[in-house]
């Protein structure tokens, strides 16, 4: 048994090896534990050093812009030369500083601008997998971000908080493959569920074929998914695919998923109304109204000759016409409107006040002698 | 004792080419440096979120010290800590790259892997393997959905193969004078 066990040492030790790690992961997905331990220490020990590095090197590019690369130019040019290279490089980095603090500031008008309360973060790094999509931010538990936090920018949103560490959070993003975000078209208002490929474009689900659907159409979040708040852009309909049961929509997020900077962590998300829609969906064929029946009893005079037509009204017909006038008191008739008409103020009293419905004399029988 | 059960060392392949070592702590400091490179640069350039660093690091160690048990720890060092930078489970990059560090270690005793050509290939070669085990287990064990790109896969290892060459002179520096 030694002997055998000796002979295939390499072969034994390398399946009990995978054969650990297999039962690791099952744990995992069984029981749904991150093993947020040895997760924590290799953050703990890569991240500092990143963030090091991050540091440095600005800091090497920012010495080499101001003293080496401004003493070779000392060197190279006199007089006026040296000074236009001087103002030249000042103004790259004034540039700089001023796009930098545009964005922030852009950021922080957007911070106030929404209900939702955020915390801004700056992006420190990427994951660490060539097929996943997701980073990681300077933000994390000291600063109260959990997992499942929305994070967006104020072009729109971006992605999830997946897992928070100490000092820094690991953030999924909308276009990594298992991120889903319920989505609501901006035009139709039909809700779907919006699906990150691992490309740039990401794609929306369950849509009906009914569905009249655009490209160019803007696609909000829906606030189904409980992460991100209603009402937040998610990104446009780039183009539309023949797909199976539901629609093949693909968007384009307007968040610069490969390019993000500084970012909002939603820590306490406030649902917002859905922008005024740009598309709007009118019905392809709209019915004649109704023929003029239904109002009969009120433009023809009572059913009952000789009894006071006021007294013949039922509930609704009195409603219906103290709507008319209130209506008509404000220039608008009821019926008659188009689409995107203003609607009148019907809490407000009709003037002049509702003058009786004539009795018909004519009709109306002689008392009894 | 049949051929088979005897060691690569009692056949004399051992002899020949003796394992060689980095200095003290190199390979520690390879894979931090590997992992930090990994989740930095594509900050600066997205285009680097492409490479696989830390598998060119287990492909390098693995052929170098030519001992399989070496390897594959090495190998599942490295794929647990990269896991740890991950959304997804621990273990999926450990197997993987426990397979790749026994594999690469185990190739190193038959084959001349000291010649840049040579290692770059099977950095190419090793780069494959890990896609497809990649695909194979996200599939198999995670029910994830697998969008195979083959021409961009075999256009990534073609890259591969050219970073090993470079990485792989650079890490040749840090080896043990004999």
């Amino acid at each position: 048994m030694l002997e055998l066990f000796e002979r295939y040492r390499n072969v034994t030790a390398l399946i009990a090896a995978v054969g650990l790690q297999l039962i690791l992961l099952g744990y995992q997905v069984r029981r749904d534990d991150d093993m947020t331990m040895l997760r924590s220490w290799t953050v703990g020990a890569v991240l500092p050093l990143e963030r090091g590095l991050h540091l440095s090197f600005d800091s090497v590019s920012s010495v080499w812009r101001n003293y080496v690369w401004l003493v070779g130019a000392r060197e190279e040019n006199a007089g006026m030369r040296r000074e236009l290279d001087v103002l030249r490089l000042q103004n790259q980095e004034l540039r700089r500083e001023m796009e930098r603090s545009s964005r922030r500031e852009q950021l922080v008008g957007y911070q106030s601008e929404i209900e939702s309360e955020t915390v801004i973060a700056e992006v420190i790094s990427v994951g660490a997998s060539r097929d996943s999509r997701e980073v990681f931010v300077d933000r994390g538990q000291r600063d109260r971000v959990r997992p499942g936090m929305a994070v967006l920018t104020p072009e729109g949103i971006v992605g999830k908080v997946q897992a928070s560490y100490p000092r820094a959070a690991l953030v999924l993003l909308i276009n990594d493959a298992d991120a889903a975000v319920g989505v609501v078209l901006g035009g139709s208002r039909v809700r779907g569920v919006m699906k990150g490929r691992g490309g740039v474009e990401c794609f929306v689900d369950y849509v009906s074929r009914e569905v009249e659907v655009e490209v160019g159409e803007r696609i909000y979040t829906s606030g189904d998914d409980r992460i991100f708040p209603k009402g937040l852009p998610v990104g446009e309909v780039v183009r539309l695919a023949e797909g199976g049961a539901f629609q093949s929509i693909w968007v384009r997020p307007y968040a610069r998923l490969d390019r993000l900077d500084d970012v909002l962590i939603v820590s306490s998300g406030v649902h917002q109304q859905l922008p005024a829609s740009p598309l709007p969906q009118t019905p392809g064929a709209l019915m004649p109204l109704p023929p003029p029946d239904a109002e009969a009893f009120i433009s023809s005079g009572p059913a009952f000759p000789g009894l006071p037509a006021e007294s013949q009204l039922n509930e609704a017909n009195k409603l219906k016409r103290r709507y008319r006038a209130v209506a008509e008191a404000q220039g608008m008739r009821i019926g008659v409107a188009e689409l995107g008409d203003p609607a009148p103020d019907f809490n407000s009293s009709p003037t002049p006040a509702l003058e009786p419905l004539p009795v018909d004399e004519a009709a109306t029988p002689a008392p009894a002698q | 004792m049949s051929l088979v059960g005897m060691r690569a060392s009692e056949l004399g392949v051992g002899r020949c080419r003796e394992a060689a070592r980095l200095l003290p702590g190199a390979a520690a400091g390879l894979l931090l440096a590997a992992l930090v490179a990994q989740v930095l640069l594509p900050l600066y350039l997205p285009l680097l979120g492409l490479l696989d660093v830390v598998l060119l690091t287990v492909v390098y160690v693995a052929l170098l010290r030519r001992n399989a048990l070496v390897g594959m720890l090495f190998g599942m060092a490295a794929g647990l800590a990269q896991d740890s930078l991950t959304h997804g489970p621990l273990g999926l990059f450990g197997i993987i790259n426990t397979i790749i560090g026994y594999s690469a270690s185990s190739i190193s005793l038959f084959l001349e892997a000291d010649y840049p050509g040579a290692r770059s290939v099977l950095a190419a070669g090793f780069f494959l393997v890990h896609q497809l085990l990649y695909w194979m287990m996200s599939a198999a064990l995670l029910g994830s959905e697998i969008v195979a790109d083959l021409p961009r896969t075999l256009m990534l290892a073609a890259v591969h193969a050219g970073l090993a060459l470079l990485l792989y002179q650079l890490f040749d520096r840090l080896k043990r004078a004999p």
